[in-house]
């Protein structure tokens, strides 16, 4: 029918010309008959035809009206939809700003994790054929992935693979380039020689390297960056053969790369590539290579498999003892560079659906709402004549004015968003600085809410535009009674179970970064402030800065307020080594990745870690005296249980095989108790710590044992500067450190935290609406109840009795949905379950508590119904 | 508009809607052109109504464009082209409810004016 009468109208907007003719016919012709009548009846032929005009009326008057109701007049009808819409929309503030919020707060949120979901997950790479991209490691059975191989396994696997058509390493190099520029650093690669043919880009002026440069002695060439051969060179179309100097060193361009080159593991490192020489080092055991791969593209992923496991066992067989098990395996980008995001992203990719859900339910709920006031109002312009299709354009208008501005405020907010993530995350998030806000998935989550509402706000409006002539006058009030009563409550019922989901999954995420931060490290990272030497300056050898941390160090020890100073290769919580150690007597022992720090004298007492058994360092154990090692309980426990380790040897660097040369023993002569240097939330690993003296000369970083306050940091950097002024050093409490090691468990419990607030809040608003609705519905009849002797707490209780009822449904539901995906969230938690019953608990309090709050206000005003008046209503 | 749709005899606005329902009756025995309805509605009531031209065509337009009414134009008796309407079955449906609610609505209107005994009659 409304298709129908669209045509009509369409008709006569396409035909106006004939509408009109025919309409004139038409009139001409009533005209006619009507003079013809009082011709008959006796007046004169002229006098019968002025009566019949006068009678008929101006033409032109009906004419005009003939014309609307024949024709669209689609600007005019817009123009006044519009404005009527922005006034009804004034008319009820509380409305609309509820639904702009709800609607922006979907759409922005929704938009700003869908970005970086996207950028992170799901995006191809930067490549060509970006599918046959990988990475190869070495997998030691079920959770023991390595995705990095050693020197010698990357050389067996580059010569027996048959399904990887190329295989490359790198290393990432920082230079100074030569005099004439500004002095910043640029930043590029050192790659193996098939590192072109891997990531599908060649130079697309000049050429790659060859093999004579590849190899060991070759000439310094270098092929450079798109980017900087345009910032720097000044895009020299001549650069080829020209000479730039890399550090000291004069290198040959031999070529340029083209623009849309990248290198995703280190998107900032593509300013120039130059050879790597590789050599396997037999000293070096480490798993300190990472491998780029590039798969024969007819190769299937089985057969991809199948070739890296047999290599495997190639490599096992011909190197016995090299590994204990395991093989080649392959990995995505993301299992490389987003294994520990994924499970965050993916969660929060759920809490915002489900946030979105909650806002396009709100939406509909509160469009409902308002349809069913507006019940009446629809129903006298139906009856008035206006029709079908001319209600749904004020619907479509309606709907329109509402959601233009909501998708202006969506973009804002995931702007705001995006931009909170991105600098709360940029330690955890791969390529945060590429990340982008995308316009497409805004446009998708605007269009999908805007749906969502139209779709709501005319299902809500069609039962009312069915013209009823006469209801209006015979039915009263009457007619407006039930229609989406039903559909609200199913939605708040929804909306409840969605935000009992988020509420729980947030109780459950607190309460595990709770306990994790309230971990005891093993060590005590409040009194302690680390300094950094920072950048060494151009001509200084690493010997001078090893002999500039001594003296800085002599300097810090006599500083009041400082208890302890030391130094150590790196940080605990930060990026240690890992080494394969094993003892004589127990070869059966021996472990793999043993976990290896580099320290100085007073270590022990500058962390306040219990030295258990033994001695510390001391100034003797240098490089002339005997090697020696302090090791943790956990490492002591495993290699000799309740044994008493002092005075043992053991083999760093050795693993079950001929490698390393045996008669390199380290003496243990201290034991330690554990701390949890990998991270908060990991066991400790058995560890072994060695001199600094002892060891490679690594960047020394600084420890002093003091309050932090500014002034002792003020002192410590001074301390440095004294001795070198030219260094930059950077100051920082080992607590920061700690902090910034829980950072991705706190910012997921902070994002779900945000997500289940904002779900609470569209819950509470949507069953407000719904309430205040059915209150205003019922008025007539609570009128009467007061009348006939009911109490106002009676009624103000029948109310809160039956949202409480819908609450108590969607709550439940929402808690046998949340044990049925809580799994996803399981890997996620620190000594915490997703069954808690406490918690669960704890977050249908919340919910029920808001609930209450929010239908509280409406059954107040149910109570305060002066039954006087309500009876007279209508 | 300043008149009403229908006149009654002393000028007395009839109620909104009821032309509509009127034009919808006087359909239903067959195609009409506009003159032909004014005639009828007069000559039906016994003269009590008049319709206002001024409604009449509007209102006709508009329940075609409801898609109750379709119109065509053929010749008369005497041989003069006219625009003739005739009932759509939604249109036959529309006049089925229409009456129903007359029905009540005037129902509703003699008992309060004239109380039980006369309604019922």
């Amino acid at each position: 029918m409304i298709l129908r009468s669209w045509l009509v109208r369409l008709r006569g907007s396409v035909a106006r010309g004939r509408l009109d003719r025919e309409m004139d016919a038409e009139l001409q012709f009533h005209v006619d008959m009507a003079a013809e009548r009082n011709r008959r009846a006796g007046l004169s032929p002229r006098e019968a035809r002025r009566q019949a005009i006068v009678a008929f009326g101006s033409t032109e008057s009906y004419r005009e009206e003939g014309r609307s109701a024949q024709r669209a007049r689609a600007v005019e009808n817009a123009v006044a939809d519009i404005r009527f819409a922005l006034r009804g929309l004034r008319r009820s503030p509380s409305f609309t700003v509820a639904a702009l919020l709800t609607m922006a707060l979907g759409i922005g949120a929704s938009t700003a994790v869908f970005t970086v979901v996207d950028a992170v997950l799901l995006r191809p790479l930067p490549l060509p054929h970006a599918g046959d991209f990988g990475y190869v490691g070495w997998k030691y059975g079920k959770g023991g992935d390595i995705p990095a191989l050693t020197g010698f396994q990357y050389e067996f696997l580059r010569s027996e693979t048959r399904a990887l058509e190329a295989v490359a390493t790198y290393r990432t190099v920082e230079e100074y380039p030569g005099a004439g520029t500004d002095g910043a650093p640029i930043r590029g690669l050192r790659v193996t020689e098939h590192f072109f043919r891997v990531l599908g880009y060649s130079p697309l002026a000049g050429r790659a390297f060859d093999a004579r440069e590849q190899a060991e002695g070759g000439p310094p060439v270098v092929v450079l960056g798109d980017a900087l051969w345009r910032t720097r060179l000044g895009e020299d179309p001549a650069v080829i053969g020209r000479t730039i100097r890399l550090g000291d060193v004069p290198h040959t361009v031999i070529g340029v790369m083209p623009p849309q080159y990248a290198f995703p593991p280190v998107p900032e490192h593509t300013d120039y590539i130059v050879p790597m020489r590789f050599r396997v080092d037999p000293a070096d055991e480490g798993h300190n290579y990472e491998i780029l791969a590039r798969a024969r593209h007819a190769a299937t992923a089985a057969q991809r498999a199948a070739d890296l496991e047999r290599t495997g066992n190639a490599f096992r067989a011909a190197y016995p003892g090299q590994a204990e098990g395991g093989t080649f395996e392959s990995y995505t980008h993301a299992d490389v560079y987003a294994g520990d995001v994924r499970g965050t992203l993916w969660v929060l990719f759920g809490a915002v659906t489900l946030v979105l859900l909650i806002a396009c339910a709100n939406t509909a709920t509160l469009l409902l709402v308002r349809a069913s006031v507006r019940q009446r109002e629809l129903a006298v312009r139906a009856a008035i004549g206006a029709s079908p299709a001319r209600v749904l354009q004020q619907l479509l208008a309606e709907g329109l004015v509402l959601s233009l501005p909501s998708a202006a405020l969506g973009l804002l907010t995931s702007h705001l968003a995006l931009r909170t993530i991105l600098a709360a995350a940029t330690a955890e998030l791969p390529a945060a600085g590429g990340i982008r806000l995308d316009l497409r998935v805004l446009a998708y989550a605007t269009v999908v809410s805007i749906i969502t509402g139209l779709v709501f706000g005319l299902a809500a409006g069609l039962p009312a535009i069915r013209p009823r002539l006469q209801s209006v006058l015979a039915g009263g009030a009457r007619g407006s009674t039930s229609v989406g009563t039903r559909s609200r409550e199913l939605l708040v019922l929804g909306e409840t179970a969605v935000a009992v989901m988020l509420l729980s999954g947030a109780t459950v995420l607190a309460t595990s970064f709770a306990r994790l931060i309230r971990t005891d490290p093993g060590f005590d990272a409040n009194a302690v402030v680390a300094v950094r030497l920072g950048r060494l300056p151009r001509g200084l050898a690493s010997a001078d800065r090893e002999r500039l941390a001594e003296r800085a160090l002599e300097r810090i020890r006599t500083l009041p307020g400082v208890e302890y100073a030391t130094s150590a290769s790196s940080l605990p919580l930060e990026r240690g080594l890992n080494f394969p150690v094993d003892i004589a007597e127990r070869p059966d022992l021996g472990i793999g990745a043993v976990e290896l720090r580099f320290i100085s004298p007073d270590y022990f007492k500058t962390l306040a870690v219990p030295l258990l058994q033994g001695r510390d360092f001391n100034a003797g154990d240098g490089v002339g005296s005997e090697p020696v090692a302090i090791v943790n309980q956990s490492f002591a426990r495993h290699f000799w249980a309740d044994a008493p380790p002092i005075g043992r040897t053991i083999q760093i660097g050795h693993f079950k095989d001929r490698w390393l040369n045996p008669e390199r023993q380290t003496r243990v002569v201290g034991v330690v108790g554990n701390m949890r240097e990998l991270g908060l939330d990991l066991e400790p690993k058995p560890t072994v710590l060695i001199p600094r003296a002892q060891s490679y000369e690594g960047s020394p970083l600084l420890l002093a044992r003091a309050a932090a306050s500014p002034e002792i940091q003020q002192r410590l950097r001074e301390a440095v500067a004294v001795e070198e002024p030219r260094l930059t050093p950077e100051v920082e409490r080992l607590a920061a450190v700690v902090d910034r090691s829980v950072a991705t468990p706190r910012l997921r419990a902070l994002i779900i935290a945000t997500f289940a607030g904002s779900a609470l809040l569209l819950a509470a608003i949507g069953i407000y609406g719904v309430i205040a609705a059915l209150v205003q519905q019922r008025r007539r009849e609570i009128g009467v109840r007061l009348a006939l002797g009911a109490t106002r707490s009676t009624i103000a209780l029948a109310v809160l009795r039956r949202c409480l009822a819908h609450v108590a449904t969607g709550a439940i539901a929402g808690l046998l949905a949340f044990r049925a995906l809580s799994r996803v969230l399981d890997s996620l938690l620190y000594h915490t379950s997703t069954s808690d019953p406490r918690l669960l608990l704890a977050a249908l309090a919340i919910l029920t508590g808001a609930a209450a709050l929010a239908a509280w206000i409406p059954a107040r005003r149910a109570a305060r119904v002066d039954p006087a008046l309500s009876l007279r209503l209508d | 508009m300043a008149r009403g749709d229908l006149t009654g005899e002393r000028g007395g606005e009839v109620i909104k809607g009821t032309l509509e329902m009127m034009v919808l009756e006087l359909l239903q025995l067959g195609p009409l052109h506009g003159w032909g309805i004014t005639e009828l509605i007069e000559r039906r009531s016994e003269g009590l109504l008049s319709v206002n031209q001024g409604s009449l065509y509007p209102a006709l337009y508009r329940l075609v464009a409801r898609g109750w009414l379709s119109s065509e134009w053929r010749v008369t008796e005497n041989n003069r082209k006219a625009r003739y309407y005739s009932l759509t079955r939604t249109g036959r449906k529309q006049l089925a409810a229409e009456r129903a609610q007359w029905e009540k609505l005037s129902r509703g209107v003699n008992l309060i004016l004239y109380g039980a005994g006369e309604a019922t009659a």
